[in-house]
């Protein structure tokens, strides 16, 4: 019966270990593929990485090790607490317990292997992908820069037809205008020979006759 | 009988002589004896006659009345305001002058303004009333209503 318990207790543990490995492994992983989402900030980030990932790899093994030295401590413990066991079952435990533990070992190291080769490949990739990243932003501005341009090119270019139009209809009205005062001008000119000329070839008679009309005009409009 | 001094004060400028040859005969009487009649000789002829004449045909004694009376008399003349294109001198003020006291009426006084823009003609001004006869008005009404064909012969 006591065998029986040891038995089951060691794959329990064994298995238990198993979990805890893989959890390690599944967290490095998650760290590692938040790494990989973050890789955009450059140089910087991935020195951090760089720095994290041998970090986190010491602490998975340094927790590796102490899991398993855990593991064989408890299994020590075990197999000195059943001494009554058989050495039928006692080998037959020795010998089960080295293919779980060379199983197991083999998980973690495939576990560990994977995750370098993971954590290697997400990393190795930073820069391409910072690159590919920085190419497509600068396409992307420049892009949006053309845009941009072509869009003020083609404003100034109404702005600027407009501005023509106005000052082409004010040069119109101030045309129309200066010729109307040309015209006045003239007209002034005109009026003021006329009369210059007139008045001075008339005599003196004909000033006082000039004179006498505009007496009679007024008295027909009752001036007086 | 002031009325007589109407014809030596045709005009503002000769209203305001006479107004003053009357003040020195005025002024005379009050010098020596035979001062007024030294005076009567210093104004102007026309002025001396007249005064002469009124005062014996009307038999007048108080020549200082005499005077006063024919300054309110000139005073009380009604101003018909010309301004013409011309200078007018002797036979032209006469002609004007005539003209006027036969159409308007007695006891006018001239008042000539000297404008010569105006080409000829005149702008009257009586009581309060203006009205523009000049050759000028007449000119711009002219051009005022024939600018259109004026501008058409122009262009």
């Amino acid at each position: 019966m006591d065998t029986q318990q040891l038995f089951y207790g060691t794959i329990i543990l064994t298995a238990l270990m198993g979990i805890v490995l893989g959890w390690v492994a599944i967290s490095y992983r998650k760290l590692i593929e938040k790494y990989d989402k973050i890789r955009s900030t450059g140089e910087e980030v991935e020195k951090a990485l760089e720095a994290e990932r041998v970090k986190t790899l010491e602490e998975a093994k340094t927790q590796a090790k102490q899991i398993v030295s855990e593991a064989q401590t408890r299994s020590g413990q075990l197999i000195t607490e059943a001494a009554s066991f058989g050495n039928e079952t006692r080998e037959l435990l020795g010998k089960e317990l080295q293919k779980l533990q060379a199983v197991e070992l083999g998980y973690y190291q495939k576990a560990l292997e994977d995750t370098k080769l993971t954590a290697q490949t997400s990393l190795g990739s930073i820069s391409k992908d910072v690159r590919q990243e920085v190419v497509k932003q600068i396409d992307a501005v420049r892009t949006s820069l053309t845009g941009e341009i072509q869009k003020v090119q083609m404003e100034t270019r109404q702005m600027l037809s407009a501005s023509y139009k106005k000052m082409e209809e004010e040069i119109g009205v101030y045309k129309i205008e200066r010729l109307k005062r040309v015209d006045e001008k003239v007209f002034e000119i005109l009026k003021d020979v006329s009369t210059k000329a007139i008045g001075k070839s008339l005599s003196l008679e004909d000033h006082e006759d000039i004179v006498i009309k505009a007496l009679e005009d007024a008295k027909k409009e009752h001036v007086f | 009988m002031y009325s007589e001094l109407n014809r030596l004060a045709r005009t503002q400028e000769e209203r305001e002589t006479l107004k003053e040859e009357l003040q020195s005969l005025y002024d005379s009487l009050y010098e020596k004896q035979s001062a007024f009649e030294e005076c009567l000789d210093k104004v102007r002829p026309t002025t001396g006659e007249t005064v002469k004449r009124l005062l014996t045909e009307g038999k007048i004694a108080d020549r200082a009345k005499f005077i006063k009376e024919a300054d309110k008399y000139l005073d009380s003349l009604t101003i018909l305001e010309l301004t013409v294109a011309f200078d007018p001198k002797g036979k032209s003020i006469e002609r004007i002058w005539e003209w006027t006291r036969r159409n308007v009426g007695e006891g006018i006084v001239l008042k000539f303004t000297l404008d010569r823009l105006l080409g000829a003609g005149a702008i009257v001004t009586y009581q309060g009333k203006i009205r523009n006869y000049s050759l000028s008005r007449f000119i711009d009404d002219y051009f005022e209503s024939s600018k259109p064909s004026l501008v058409h012969l122009l262009s």
